[in-house]
């Protein structure tokens, strides 16, 4: 549900632009699009006459395969029954193979933001942990040691927080609620990156929605993959989760200021690490104390060098 | 729950290949490493296709080994 109307019901996600402009992308694709002026009533019944505009390539180019074998494998022989009692009503069915990848939609919406992306030099990371490892603050003090040509997507479920802390900073965002999502998909980014508009050439930071899990699954068009993983959250989350983990392009270990507090063994979650992503670097960062920042900045310039480069 | 985006895909997909037509069932693959859980999908699906040509559909899946994620074949109201 949108926060400001209510309007969005149905709505899988809700991009909130600059000025309040917001559209909902809804279930079947299309996208609805407007502006709330001012907090007047939402009570007319749905007549907004949102442009539904599809001025955006609709690539409609899977190939439709149509060599499904239609076995008729219902073996029922028909015995001519007559007596009395009710006629015996079939319905006959055909089994149509399909052999669709469920995930192949996102898989090619996530292709086209990549091509879009490479086209305008931009370096697209998706930025994912677990919720409250430090994303947003890790972006809060990269965005002023990078300065110009940056720009942020910010995924939640709801409200604008996260945007809010990213465009006190002075950068472009779009916040991208996910409603009842638990993570972000391509079509999302998308059309987060049409409000957004980033600059050719600069670097755009996609902060997706705190979890564990399901982002793990859903390619966005992305450069790399970089997973957060704080100090806080135990040794043992990369067995736990080993999808993450092992998709990650780079591991940051974050709040590293507040081992002295802990019990956490950096050496044990650095083997942990190892097990699930192996050969993935990992860097040991704190934004508290600035401890390893420099290195993630490195990593950053470097692979500014080459935006749409292979991992 | 991804399972819920999931399993509208799947719908959505089946949907699309059956036109008109009424579903009767349908087969997925589900490999034990795909990050999917068969139970949220089954419970997911029933609340997907009311109002689709998948309503009352039913839900079969064969398991795999790997990441497989698949709608391997639907059954349609043969007209
Ligand atoms: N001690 C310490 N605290 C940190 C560090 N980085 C972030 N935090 C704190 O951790 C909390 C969560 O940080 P966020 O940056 O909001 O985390 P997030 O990953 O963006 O959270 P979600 O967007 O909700 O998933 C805040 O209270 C931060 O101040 C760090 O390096 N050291
Ligand atoms: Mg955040
Ligand atoms: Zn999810």
């Amino acid at each position: 549900m949108c926060e400001t109307c209510g309007c969005s019901d149905g709505a899988v996600a809700t991009i909130v632009g600059a000025g309040g402009e917001h559209s909902h992308l809804m279930a079947d694709g299309t996208v609805v699009r407007h502006r709330h002026a001012e907090a007047h009533a939402h009570d007319h019944p749905h007549d907004h006459d949102h442009p539904h505009d599809h001025d955006h390539p609709h690539d409609h180019d899977h190939a439709h395969d149509h060599d499904h074998a239609h076995d008729h494998d219902h073996p029922h022989p028909h015995p001519l029954r007559m007596g009395p009692g009710p006629k015996p009503v079939h319905i006959g069915t055909v089994t149509e193979t399909l052999a669709i990848k469920v995930l192949d939609k996102n898989d090619r919406l996530a292709a086209r933001n990549r091509s879009y992306l490479k086209d305008h030099l931009i370096l697209a990371l998706n930025l994912m942990s677990s919720p409250g490892s430090g994303k947003t603050t890790l972006l809060e003090r990269t965005l002023v040691e990078l300065g110009s040509k940056v720009a942020v997507l910010e995924g939640d479920q709801a409200t604008s927080r996260d945007a809010e802390r990213i465009a006190a900073t002075g950068t472009k965002v779009v916040q991208i609620n996910t409603g009842k999502g638990c993570h972000l998909e391509a079509d999302m980014v998308w059309h987060g990156l049409e409000s957004l508009g980033p600059e050719p050439g600069s670097v755009l930071f996609i902060e997706n929605v705190g979890n564990l899990v399901c982002p793990a699954l859903f390619d966005l068009g992305e450069a790399a993959k970089v997973v957060l993983f704080s100090v806080t959250e135990g040794e043992d989350k990369p067995q736990k989760y080993p999808h993450m983990f092992g998709a990650a392009d780079l591991i940051l270990l974050t709040k590293t200021d507040l081992t002295p507090h802990l019990d956490f063994d950096l050496s044990l979650a650095r083997r942990n690490l190892a097990q699930v992503a192996p050969g993935v670097p990992i860097m040991e960062v704190s934004t508290k104390n600035g401890a390893g920042l420099a290195d993630w900045y490195g990593w950053l310039r470097q692979r500014q060098q080459d935006p749409g480069g292979a991992k | 729950m991804h399972e819920l985006s999931i399993t509208h895909n799947i719908v959505a997909a089946v949907a699309e290949r059956a036109g008109n037509r009424t579903v009767k069932s349908v087969l997925l693959q589900i490999g034990e490493k795909a990050g999917i859980d068969r139970q949220a999908i089954e419970f997911c699906f029933e609340l997907c296709t009311q109002g689709t040509v998948l309503e009352g559909a039913r839900l079969d899946v064969e398991p795999a080994s790997g990441t497989e994620l698949l709608i391997r074949s639907m059954e349609v109201v043969d007209v």
